[in-house]
């Protein structure tokens, strides 16, 4: 199972991928948002906390281009840090919980019966209970922060990554190299992590860009009911922001909203193109 | 329901039922656990921030917060098996009947987005399988991407700003005009107006799931053989699609439809909060702001339970409908 030529892989990787023309242009965009979001210092380096009596509800013009807020502050410049806000959350939350599911995923598959039964129960049970309320009264007791929002994601949205891997565990494990390796004596955890995992992480890599995304909705979704962090700013928080001066500004919550929507969109578009490339059996549509 | 024995139906019910018991007492666990847990005084989360140094004495004697934590837990459970969630201070109101008068405003936001959305996402879906790859199949992906990718709060905000600011179509927010005074057909219309436009925001992610879903499997059933008879018979194509097919090809994405309640609850909350509808979700934003507790991890639980609720009776639903469904 070891005989692997890196460079070669990756090679034949990247001319699957960009096949999908689709998820090359949601790449392009979101590495263009990620750049130009850690990159807001150098192009932007307005302070987002400066206030400008004298400037506020300014419509988009060369000097504002996304217009400026009811304090008078540059919108493209709240723009540019609320997006690097959204993406650390949407980054890390996916890590964290991608990780939670790996790990409880191919447990579960891989001992089965009663450790099985018991990961599985918790399993559907966070896949039924509503999470946004379940994260928002997590929230509202131990308070917003973006740690604490990340925790919040991250935990409650391991269930289907668990699930993934837990279905690629049950085949995998009854594989001949299994068997070979167990007759050997080889310590289970050397079989877990060493052989099954790295077969069993395609699915995990397809659904992980899916993750960032649904971990960036829920935040935007948490920061607008009011549980954002005001010292940290993200998409979501702006639109909570503009809601107040909706039929006033309607610059204030295009924008954020617009980068949220490519954000969300690019990364679905990155999960189809992994998709086709790292499974090229299904990849034939239809 | 084809020659199924009743018994082993039965059976299949109340196992199915008994398995929601444990997910319905975990999340009982684990709402108290969360506040029992607090690593500051829990007397301050159940009375809420504004409470005043005597109310909250007061409630540490209700709850006996000097006591072990498993005595607590009895009478926490005593008191919502008896339908006590705590009391609002900001509502000024107990917890449970609040729940009770702002639940039909969400169902009837909820329902009208659901049938909206199953009409439109199944009529979508099924015309794309009609023709995969063809143009009507590539608009019909490309709206429930956009559809499945926009967060429905921001999509209010721009149809708010399209709809009620710029073209003075709509009612802004709520659920009815306050400065008139309407009975009958007139109120009847007035609440339909300001239904229209959440209702819509709500049900365009479940168009984009649905749409999806009844694609892929209309596909799955157009290929089997059976269609393929039909078609030999000369029956027409809108009826062997429509008919035969969709009859074979709903069921899946009608189970996916119920399942997905609790995704729908969450945008509930958030369309509630942008266009000011006075349901549960506008009351848990309220509370937010607030600091409300009691009437969040009041309405965590009672929600959860009835999304654990409406999975059971979908469950035994689809066990009825369906002849070929395995009872485990």
């Amino acid at each position: 199972m070891r005989a692997t030529n890196w460079p070669a892989r990756i090679r034949q990787f990247w001319v699957r991928f960009s096949k999908n023309h689709a998820a090359v242009a949601g790449l392009v965009i979101v590495a263009a948002l990620v750049a130009v979001s850690a990159g807001a210092n150098l192009i932007r380096a307005n302070d987002i906390f400066n206030i400008n009596p004298g400037q506020t509800f300014e419509s988009p013009s060369w000097s504002h281009p996304f217009g400026t807020d009811n304090l008078g502050r540059d919108m493209f410049s709240l723009f540019l840090y609320a997006g690097r806000v959204s993406f650390e959350v949407g980054f890390t939350a996916a890590a964290v919980s991608v990780l939670l599911g790996t790990l409880l995923g191919s447990i579960a598959g891989f001992y089965g019966g009663v450790v099985d039964d018991v990961i599985m129960r918790f399993t559907e049970m966070f896949l039924a209970i509503p999470i946004l309320l379940l994260g928002l009264t997590i929230l509202i007791i131990y308070g917003p922060g973006l740690s604490h929002v990340v925790f919040v994601i991250a935990v409650l949205s391991w269930p289907v990554t668990a699930r993934l891997v837990r279905a690629e565990f049950l085949t995998l494990k009854e594989r001949e190299f299994v068997e070979g390796l167990r007759a050997v004596g080889a310590p289970n955890h050397v079989i877990i992590f060493n052989e099954i995992m790295p077969n069993a992480l395609i699915p995990v890599i397809i659904n992980a860009s899916l993750q960032v995304g649904a971990a960036i909705t829920v935040e935007a979704g948490l920061s607008f009911l009011g549980l954002g962090d005001p010292s940290n700013p993200s998409w979501g928080y702006l639109l909570q922001q503009a809601q107040t001066f909706l039929t006033r500004a309607w610059w204030i919550a295009t924008f954020p909203g617009i980068g949220l929507l490519l954000a969300i969109l690019s990364l679905s578009l990155i999960g189809d193109g992994l998709n086709d490339a790292l499974n090229p059996r299904l990849a034939e549509k239809g | 329901m084809g020659g199924k024995e009743p018994s082993a139906l039965a059976n299949y019910v109340v196992r199915r039922l008994l398995e929601g018991i444990p997910v319905v007492f975990a999340v009982l666990v684990l709402n108290f656990l969360l506040i029992a847990l607090y690593p500051g005084d829990p007397a301050q989360i159940l009375a809420g921030q504004e409470a005043t140094p005597q109310y909250l004495q007061q409630i540490r004697i209700i709850y006996g917060l000097d006591r072990p934590i498993y005595e607590r837990f009895f009478d926490y459970l005593w008191a919502i098996f008896h339908g006590n969630l705590g009391y609002s201070f900001f509502f000024q109101e107990p917890v449970t009947s609040l729940i009770l008068q702002k639940l039909p405003a969400t169902l009837m936001l909820l329902g009208t987005a659901m049938v909206i959305a199953s009409l439109i996402g199944i009529l979508m879906g099924v015309e794309a399988a009609r023709k995969p790859h063809s143009l009507r199949d590539g608009v019909v992906s490309a709206v429930s991407l956009l559809g499945y990718s926009t967060p429905n709060f921001w999509l209010g905000q721009l149809a708010i700003l399209l709809f009620s600011v710029n073209l003075r179509w709509l009612p802004v927010a709520g659920m009815t005009t306050l400065t008139q005074q309407l009975g009958g057909l007139a109120y009847v219309a007035d609440v339909l107006r300001h239904l229209v436009l959440p209702a819509s925001v709500l049900g365009v992610y479940q168009v984009a799931l649905i749409a999806h879903l009844q694609r892929g499997s209309m596909l799955e059933v157009l290929r089997q053989n059976f269609i393929l008879a039909l078609r030999s018979k000369g029956l027409s194509e809108r009826s062997i699609v429509y008919k035969h097919a969709l009859r074979n090809a709903i069921l899946p994405v009608l189970t996916v439809i119920a399942f997905d309640i609790s995704a729908l609850l969450g945008g509930a909350v958030l369309v509630e909060t942008v266009f000011d509808w006075p349901g549960i979700g506008r009351m848990v934003f309220d509370a937010i702001i607030a600091g409300d507790y009691p009437v969040i991890t009041g309405t965590f639980v009672v929600v959860s339970i009835g999304v654990v609720m409406v999975n059971l009776v979908t469950d035994v639903i689809y066990a009825l409908v369906d002849p070929r469904i395995h009872y485990r």
